[in-house]
């Protein structure tokens, strides 16, 4: 039983999911909209339209995050985190001169698979031919795909896509999506029939 | 680039670790610790609303997050001691990180299903209901006269709806965007 548990941690797929910030913070929102409102209709000490305009609110609020976090991840973060990143480490063999963060990607993507797979994958054309690790480096990291048995990985790349992905959390998911999504959540409120226009009316039925 | 500035290789350090292991409690831990500051401060900020109600909210919301990045933290702790166990006992100890990164994720989303909203609304309710009394007696002046009866004003009400943010009532723990 326990080495199937351990099986299941260890499975390569769920550790790099479980890696990702993009995925975590997805799948934490994914729980709170979902287990947060099935929570709020379980509390039996609060009336029953109370419970559903909470919860359908609490649902609302976190989808609505959660969308508009993953809408500014691709459009910002990665992008300019990845280019900051590059900038601020300029030259360094550990962060190479990738075109941008998507490139960063296909090479990862490729890098992982096994030696035999990498030769034609759909991906391999989205590599520059003339990027290498640095000057110095005879072969490309194109090279190093198709030749190497274990082609280098970087670390730091992968790490400056995290650390936009968790700037992107804090001003993204913590700041605007937070502020934003309550200027859209009360017109939503309200053509679901929750809320009315005039917030005095409401109070009054509290 | 042979000599990195301490600044470049501080941020090296912090990309290499994020690349090598990252953890889903970072990400969570970085949502707590920035609603609860960001929260209360754009509260406090809010000149519409009024100063008891700012403050009460504002409280409320920095207490969440302290409750939150707490909760984390020990479950991740918790959650840690677990894999090294299930790690040793099936001699898996090179794939210990693995092995934490996905234990980290589960415990992140539990914590954030039923960790925080149960000490929210159990355990921080009676702290809140002090602070809402403290704030009853600073904010609310004896009258040293007796009061105009012909005077039309209304006291402060503090609801949900009118606030936006809070589920139940003025003093409930879990709210609505408690987003922790």
């Amino acid at each position: 039983m326990i080495d199937k548990i351990a099986a299941v941690l260890t499975n390569p797929k769920f550790a790099n999911f479980a890696m990702n910030t993009k995925y975590t913070v997805t799948t934490e929102s994914i729980f709170k909209a979902t287990g947060r409102p099935a929570a709020i209709m379980l509390d039996n000490n609060v009336d029953k339209d109370t419970r559903k305009y909470a919860a359908t609110k609490e649902g609302l609020y976190q989808m609505l995050c959660l969308g508009i976090y993953l809408t500014m991840i691709p459009l910002f973060f990665k992008r300019y985190g990845f280019k900051l990143a590059q900038k601020i480490l300029k030259g360094d063999k550990d962060l190479p001169v990738f075109k941008n963060a998507n490139e960063y990607l296909a090479y990862a993507k490729i890098a992982s698979l096994p030696k035999n797979e990498r030769n034609g994958h759909k991906l391999l054309p989205k590599i520059s031919d003339t990027l290498k690790i640095s000057k110095e480096d005879n072969l490309t990291l194109k090279q190093h795909l198709l030749n190497d048995e274990k082609p280098p990985e970087f670390p730091v790349a992968k790490g400056a896509l995290e650390l936009s992905n968790l700037v992107g959390t804090i001003i993204g998911l913590a700041w605007i999506a937070s502020e934003l999504s309550n200027y859209i959540l009360h017109p939503l409120m309200r053509k679901l029939g929750f809320e009315n226009k005039n917030p005095q009316h409401l109070d009054k039925k509290v | 680039m042979t000599n990195l500035t301490p600044f470049q290789q501080k941020f090296k350090n912090l990309c290499l670790r994020l690349g090598k292991s990252n953890n889903a409690v970072y990400g969570a831990l970085t949502i707590a610790a920035s609603k609860g500051i960001l929260r209360p401060t754009f509260t406090m900020m809010d000149k519409k609303q009024e100063k008891k109600s700012r403050t009460y909210t504002a409280f409320r919301e920095g207490l969440t997050g302290a409750v939150a990045f707490i909760s984390y933290l020990i479950t991740n702790a918790g959650v840690n001691k677990l894999a090294a166990k299930i790690a040793q006992k099936t001699n898996n100890l090179n794939k210990l990180p693995q092995m934490k990164a996905t234990l980290s994720l589960i415990s992140v989303s539990l914590t954030a299903l039923f960790v925080i909203p149960g000490i929210c609304n159990y355990a921080t309710k009676p702290l809140l209901d002090e602070f809402q009394k403290h704030l009853h007696k600073k904010y609310t002046p004896t009258p040293k006269t007796k009061p105009d009866i012909n005077q039309n004003v209304q006291p402060p009400v503090f609801t949900s709806l009118q606030y936006g943010r809070i589920y139940n009532n003025f003093n409930s723990g879990l709210r609505i965007g408690g987003g922790l």
